[in-house]
């Protein structure tokens, strides 16, 4: 019975209970139920037990293989791994982490991961645990990935990337586990990767890689520059976008077909750069395999248009080298002791020499080409030039291998590397025998050439001299004698050989000077020329003529002109005479106008000679300035002429750079036109300044000719003074009266004689007699020269007659003396007529003594009268050396010194003189030549000359010069004592001139010092000598003395030597006065 | 319908009853049910009836279990008809052939339902299963016990009871037939795998022998093995997501440390032990007449109860509070008979297929 069901029964029944019948059963079939129930719970319970503990074995065991299982995984990995708890201590190590950190998972284990293996940082900062980002996943949720370094058991840095995750169970975060590898190898790697990048992209070549198709995958910078296509232009292209088309499918189909069937192509081509340009390249294809296919292509190119440029020029020269007839050799630079060897020779060698290349090849050149005539210094010379370095070059005779000679020119020039070493000689055959036949023949003809133009030249001035020295003689001797008393017939004989002279004169100047020109022998000056005095002198010269034929000139020059101009003053004044000689000549009535204005075109002159003569058809016109052509025979015949003035005249305006032309019509008048570049002088003339008085003068110009009244005008306006005109002495009158009445009376009247009606005396005769118009001064304008008119003139109140033509000065001097003499009386006739060779003596001039040279007779008669004339004391030397003599023992005012003379020639006697004279007081000598060339001029001046007058000598021109020296002469500076301030200084005259003696004496003493200090350059002394001589005179008020003394001590101490010397002349001149004046003093004073 | 139930007993023999009966069903353990007698005693009674019945391991009649006597339900069918196909198996018969056959030959105009009472020892349920199956139409039924002797099962098919006998009851005609099919066991502990196994025959569970996996759970009640082992039925499924079966153990075999089972254990599929909840096993018989009871409550109609020698004997004493469960759940109008067999032949509620269960309660309930 179940104990519980006993119990039970026993509890409620009794001890003893024991159950019967029916109720036994029951009790029975509850307690086999006990039964089963105990059983059951015994089974169940033991099933619960087995079941646990098979479940824990399980648990187990799935733990274990887990743990066995993700071990296993783990350590297959290669990346390290291991896993931490929260307190960063290490709970797992993989094998793989073993191996990198050096360390075993035992040793880790429980260990804090940071402070074993990532504590420092490779640079060797400390790496404090709360900044390593392993440590943060505790923290987030998230994981980290990183680089960093851990630390390996060695102590080393090992580079590692990580990734690192939070452990996480149930949603809390129990750990974290690392996973890192040694990034080491990758880092080389990547570096390696960078290292070939690089070399790819600094590749000086340029490199494509392509695929296998042919599509471009990359490519360096070196292609960019030098096909112009960045990369992202062409990556992804095919490469065939290079293809210049310059080669055929052949070309591109051979070389497809070797790389890919795997092998290196390699050749020359021609492509094409971004800007279209072609250049050449030499490409290498180098196929690459993967796994035995071809994967990709690289090329490698090399730009090569350089070298086939280079070696094209090569080519060439190469080719010109052998193709030219001159030799080349080309030699090595020798070793110590040994020869230069022969290492090239070009054909032109071979042809020249005879010697064939391999005879040559390999030997010293000096075993060939010598021979007899062969200058060995020569050689050696160019031998040691060559051994230093240099190039050489030499002439000298070689021979060829047949034993003829040759005279050549060798030139050698070294080769040297980009080192600057020699490496090499080239030298130059140039085979010069025919050179120097033709060199020969060539001075040859040079000398010839030489000789015939000195002929040419000695010819013409020779015939110059020869020719005019006889025709002066002729004019001047015809005109001496028409200065004679002759009668009638001897008179009309005397003017038709003079006549007749004079003509033969021209026509030889004219051919002179034609030849002159065409020989090139004529030379154009450049010389200060003042236009003024020119065209007033040329018209002055012909002026006689007009006046003979009733034809009136006039002259204007446009006050506006530069005063000097530069110009050939000689040579325009022959064409100026050509032309206004012309005018004359073929005017028979009214009136000549030579007018110098500016020209419309800028920077040229323009001298225009406007006639009313016979004109000219335009026919006429076109032959004019040829040579020899007058207007037509008839002209010749009537009006005469060679018919070369205006051809000469030409030439002449053209040497000096101008133009000649004409504007002519006929019956009415010709204008010829001169234009000629203007070009300032630097100086000017002394102009006709219009003083005060003189501006704002009243005029009044009565003249019926409008040129006159326009000439007029032109001047007195350019003066500054009113002018007013009037066309006949009816309208003078009236205008006369005008001004009287509106209280502005005229202050001159200028009026001319011939006009119609009423002619100018008479107009003067009737405004003289009245007492409203005694204010205004009058001037008659005159073309002709009349004796009766003058007299008439000044009858009728003229105070000036002028006539034309009326030279601007003339006019000028004219109003400014009516303006000076306004209350003076009396008449002055200034008159100044041309040409004739009566002319009033001057004031007497009987202090200046003039030496003339002259050897010829006639000549020298001829200028003795023209100098008495003048008024000039004249005496006689006959040959250079006398006149040098002479010179010597009289002090002349001026030398007139002939140069062409026997024994001496006047520049010799010149030369001498002016050294005799050793700088004291040096006396004017002009010379007289006959030569008027160019060169001679400047042999006068060189010689020692002033001036120079032409032959046959032109008396106006020689008065004007002679004037010119001589007053220059006479021009002496004087320092004069002042001796009124003197004496007030020293109150006694006799102190005074023992002051002043001992002063002279002293100062010869010092002066005489000073000299030959200067003469020996001793600048010291001489500085110190100069110095006293100042102070001395300045004392006693000899200021140009002192001055001279101060420059003196200025010019020795800056070592001025000759203008010391310059200046001590002057001032022993000086000084010479001075002891005159104290001489003259104290006898004055005793 | 109208239902008549008798009983006989040694002593009194049958209760009396006569009728026109269509169908009687007679379960019985004792010999006498064996006896051509006894047949020929109830064919008297029920001359025009279809007489069916097995031997048992446990006659069920109303809420009462009864051993050594013979139970019989007839019952007259108003608007029903049935038919019978009975096969005999010969020695090596292909089962499922056999099973495909009856069907075959009860195929025909308003077949609702087929009963199926089998040999339950010569017979693999499993296999006649699927054979009866293959028709399509629902089968409930049961193998025949034999007490727990586990010796000899007969089967009565409208003739003498016999041995090796297979009989297929056809329902036609208006005839509303309802199943349930519930356990009550829990398993517990780890999900295993048949690892090595024949049939029904399983010798490794985990790559371990299956005798000693018992012998474990068992403890000292492993001596009285396999009885004993009826406390833990094997659940097997053949994945996580099928339904599990029960598997009796019927028999063990120490040499071969093997299992034997009331149905087949396919090698690979997964299975866990079960455990006895009393409780659970009563409740789950109350669900199985849930499942099957008609949606008329308290309507009249016959149900047929074909529960398991395993729970008998698990259940003990409170064998009877299942069926007591079953009349709670179908009301007074319904008969109740049917008996504790070897194997129960019934679809799981959800599903039309027929599958051989163990200590498994089933019903099947036929209302007009």
């Amino acid at each position: 019975m179940h104990r519980l069901l006993k119990r039970q029964l026993q509890r409620h029944f009794g001890k003893d209970f024991e159950p019967d019948g029916a109720l036994a059963s029951f009790v029975l079939a509850i307690d086999g139920y006990y039964q089963e129930i105990d059983q059951e719970r015994v089974l169940l319970e033991n099933a619960l037990q087995v079941n646990t503990s098979e479940l824990n074995e399980v648990n187990e065991k799935l733990r274990e293989q887990n743990a066995e299982l993700t071990r296993t995984m783990l350590n297959t990995l290669s990346d390290g791994v291991y896993a931490t708890n929260m307190d960063g201590r290490m709970t797992f190590m993989n094998s793989a982490a073993e191996v990198i950190l050096g360390y075993r998972e035992s040793d880790l284990i429980g260990q804090k991961v940071h402070q074993n293996i990532h504590h420092h940082h490779p640079d060797g900062s400390a790496f404090p645990a709360e900044t390593c980002p392993l440590l943060e996943v505790y923290d987030t949720e998230k994981g980290v990935e990183g680089k960093s370094h851990f630390i390996n058991q060695a102590g080393q840095f090992v580079p590692v990337s990580y990734r690192a995750q939070p452990l996480v169970r149930d949603g809390e975060t129990f750990g974290s586990l690392v996973s890192f590898q040694d990034v080491t190898r990758q880092q080389e790697a990547e570096s390696k990767i960078r290292l070939q990048q690089a070399a790819l992209d600094s590749a000086a070549n340029m490199i494509i890689i392509a695929d296998v198709q042919g599509y471009i995958r990359y490519v360096n910078p070196a292609f960019t520059a030098v096909t112009g296509y960045q990369a992202d232009e062409v990556i992804g292209q095919h490469s065939r976008l290079l293809n210049s088309g310059k080669q055929d499918r052949a070309f591109y189909q051979n070389l497809w077909a070797t790389v890919l069937a795997g092998k290196v192509w390699e050749s020359e081509l021609v492509n094409r750069r971004k800007d279209g340009g072609l250049y050449f390249e030499q490409m290498t294809i180098t196929p690459i395999m993967e796994q035995g296919v071809v994967s990709h292509f690289v090329a490698i190119k090399r730009d090569i248009t350089e070298e086939s440029r280079i070696r094209t020029r090569l080519k060439l020269v190469s080719m010109a080298v052998d193709s030219i007839n001159q030799g080349i050799l080309i030699s090595s630079v020798p070793l110590a002791g040994e020869h230069s060897k022969i290492e090239h020779v070009n054909e032109g060698f071979v042809r020249m020499t005879g010697f064939q290349v391999d005879e040559v090849i390999g030997r010293p050149a000096r075993e060939f080409l010598r021979g007899p005539r062969t200058d060995i210094d020569k050689l050696d010379m160019m031998c040691e030039t060559m051994r230093r370095g240099d190039g050489h070059s030499m002439e000298n005779v070689y021979y060829r291998k047949d034993g003829s000679s040759f005279d050549v020119e060798v030139q050698v020039a070294p080769v040297r590397d980009e080192n600057d070493h020699l490496t090499h000689y080239i030298g130059v055959l140039s085979d010069i025998s025919l050179r120097r036949q033709a060199e020969e023949a060539l001075r040859e003809a040079h000398d010839q050439a030489l000789r015939a133009s000195r002929m040419k030249s000695e010819f013409l001035s020779t015939m110059s001299h020869e020719i005019r020295t006889p025709m002066n003689g002729i004019i001047g001797m015809t005109d001496l004698l028409l200065d004679t008393d002759l009668r009638g017939e001897q008179q009309e004989f005397a003017v038709a050989v003079r006549d007749s002279a004079q003509s033969l004169l021209t026509i030889i100047n004219d051919i002179l000077d034609f030849s002159k020109v065409e020989a090139g022998k004529m030379e154009i000056e450049a010389t200060d020329c003042a236009l003024v005095r020119v065209v007033e002198g040329v018209a002055e010269l012909l002026a006689l003529k007009a006046q003979e034929k009733q034809v009136s000139m006039m002259t204007f020059i446009d006050p506006s002109l530069p005063s000097l101009v530069r110009a050939d003053p000689t040579r325009l004044r022959q064409v100026l005479v050509n032309l206004v000689g012309n005018a004359v000549k073929f005017t028979e009535r009214g009136m000549v106008v030579v007018r110098a204005l500016r020209d419309v075109s800028e920077g040229h002159l323009r001298i225009e000679v406007q006639d009313s003569g016979i004109g000219m058809s335009i026919q006429t016109q076109a032959g004019l300035f040829q040579a020899f052509t007058q207007a037509d025979s008839s002209t010749t015949r009537k009006y005469g002429g060679t018919g070369l003035g205006l051809a000469i005249s030409k030439r002449l305006v053209e040497l000096m750079g101008g133009e000649i032309g004409v504007e002519s019509e006929v019956g009415v008048g010709s204008t010829f036109w001169v234009r000629l570049p203007l070009i300032a002088s630097d100086h000017e003339l002394q102009p006709v300044k219009p003083i005060s008085q003189m501006r704002d003068l009243r005029v009044l110009v009565v003249d019926d000719q409008p040129i006159d009244r326009e000439i007029l005008h032109h001047y007195l306006h350019s003066w500054g003074m009113y002018g007013e005109s009037a066309v006949d002495a009816e309208q003078g009158l009236l205008l006369m009266r005008r001004a009287v009445e509106a209280g502005t009376p005229f202050d001159v009247a200028i009026v001319d004689y011939s006009m119609p009606g009423m002619d100018g005396v008479t107009l003067g005769k009737m405004l003289h007699d009245d007492p409203q118009f005694t204010r205004t001064r009058l001037v008659l304008l005159t073309a002709f020269d009349q004796r009766n008119l003058m007299q008439q003139a000044h009858a009728a109140g003229f105070s000036i007659c002028l006539t034309k033509p009326v030279r601007q000065s003339e006019l000028y001097d004219a109003l400014a003396r009516e303006v000076e003499e306004a209350t003076a009386g009396g008449v002055v006739a200034v008159l100044e007529a041309a040409a004739s060779v009566a002319m009033p003596p001057v004031a007497a001039k009987s202090e200046k003594l003039i030496l003339l040279v002259e050897d010829n007779a006639v000549n020298q008669r001829l200028a003795q009268y023209q100098l008495g004339k003048l008024g000039y004391a004249v005496k006689l030397a006959t040959n250079g050396e006398e006149a040098v003599a002479m010179a010597q023992t009289v002090p002349y005012t001026l030398i007139l010194m002939d140069c062409q003379m026997p024994v001496m020639d006047g520049f010799e006697a010149t030369r001498a003189i002016r050294l005799a004279e050793q700088g004291k007081m040096r006396r004017p000598i002009v010379a007289m030549t006959a030569n008027a060339m160019q060169g001679d001029r400047e042999r006068c001046l060189e010689a020692g000359m002033d001036d120079y007058l032409s032959k046959p000598i032109d008396p106006a021109r020689m008065r004007e010069v002679l004037e010119r020296w001589v007053a220059q002469a006479g021009q002496e500076e004087r320092d004069a004592p002042d001796w009124e301030r003197l004496l007030d200084l020293f109150g006694d005259k006799d102190a005074l001139c023992e002051l002043m003696e001992v002063f002279a004496s002293s100062t010869a003493e010092l002066l005489a010092q000073l000299h030959a200090a200067s003469e020996q350059q001793q600048a010291g002394r001489a500085l110190a000598l100069a110095h006293e001589l100042k102070g001395a005179s300045a004392n006693l008020g000899l200021r140009k003395m002192a001055t001279l003394a101060e420059k003196i001590e200025r010019n020795a101490g800056k070592g001025a030597w000759e203008q010391v010397a310059d200046e001590f002349d002057a001032l022993e001149r000086l000084f010479k006065l001075v002891e005159l004046d104290v001489a003259a003093y104290r006898k004055s004073a005793t | 319908m109208h239902i008549e139930q008798i009983r006989w007993s040694d002593q009194s023999g049958w209760s009396d009853a006569a009728s026109d009966a269509d169908l009687v069903l007679a379960f019985a353990d004792n010999d006498f049910f064996q006896t051509d007698e006894c047949y020929v005693q109830l064919r008297e009674r029920f001359p025009s009836a279809r007489i069916v019945g097995c031997s048992s391991s446990g006659s069920v009649l109303d809420t009462r279990i009864s051993d050594g006597d013979v139970v019989a339900t007839a019952v007259k069918f108003e608007r029903s008809s049935v038919r019978l196909a009975v096969a005999d198996l010969a020695a090596g018969a292909n089962v499922r052939e056999v099973g495909a056959a009856l069907m075959a030959q009860l195929q025909g105009e308003g077949l609702r339902h087929v009963f199926v009472l089998s040999d339950g020892l010569q017979v693999n349920g499993s296999d006649l299963a699927q054979g009866l199956n293959q028709a399509g139409i629902s089968v409930t039924g049961g193998l025949a016990g034999d007490g727990t002797r586990f010796g000899k099962t007969w089967v009565m098919a409208d003739a003498p009871a016999r041995s090796g006998c297979i009989v297929a009851v056809g329902f036609y005609g208006e005839v509303a037939v309802k199943s349930g099919c519930f356990a009550g066991w829990q398993e517990f502990g780890a999900e295993r795998v048949v690892t090595k196994s024949e049939g029904n025959v399983v010798y490794e569970i985990d790559h371990q022998p299956a005798l000693d996996l018992y012998k474990k759970y068992l403890g000292e009640q492993a001596q009285s093995l396999p009885s004993s082992g009826l406390r833990f039925p094997l659940s097997v499924q053949a994945d996580r997501d099928s339904a599990a079966l029960i598997r009796t153990l019927l028999a063990v075999d120490e040499d071969a440390r093997s299992l034997t089972f009331a149905g087949d254990v396919p090698q690979g599929h997964l299975c866990k032990l079960m455990r006895t909840n009393l409780d659970s096993l009563i409740d789950n018989a109350g669900l199985a007449a849930e499942a099957a009871r008609p949606a008329a409550v308290g309507a009249a109609g016959l149900c047929l109860v074909v529960s398991c020698v395993g729970r008998r004997l698990v259940l003990g004493q409170l064998t009877e509070d299942e069926l007591e469960i079953v009349r709670e759940k179908l009301g007074d109008n319904t008969a109740i008979t049917g008996f504790y067999s070897y194997g129960e032949l019934a679809p799981f509620s959800d599903v039309l297929q027929c599958q051989l269960h163990n200590q498994t309660m089933t019903l099947t309930t036929l209302y007009e």
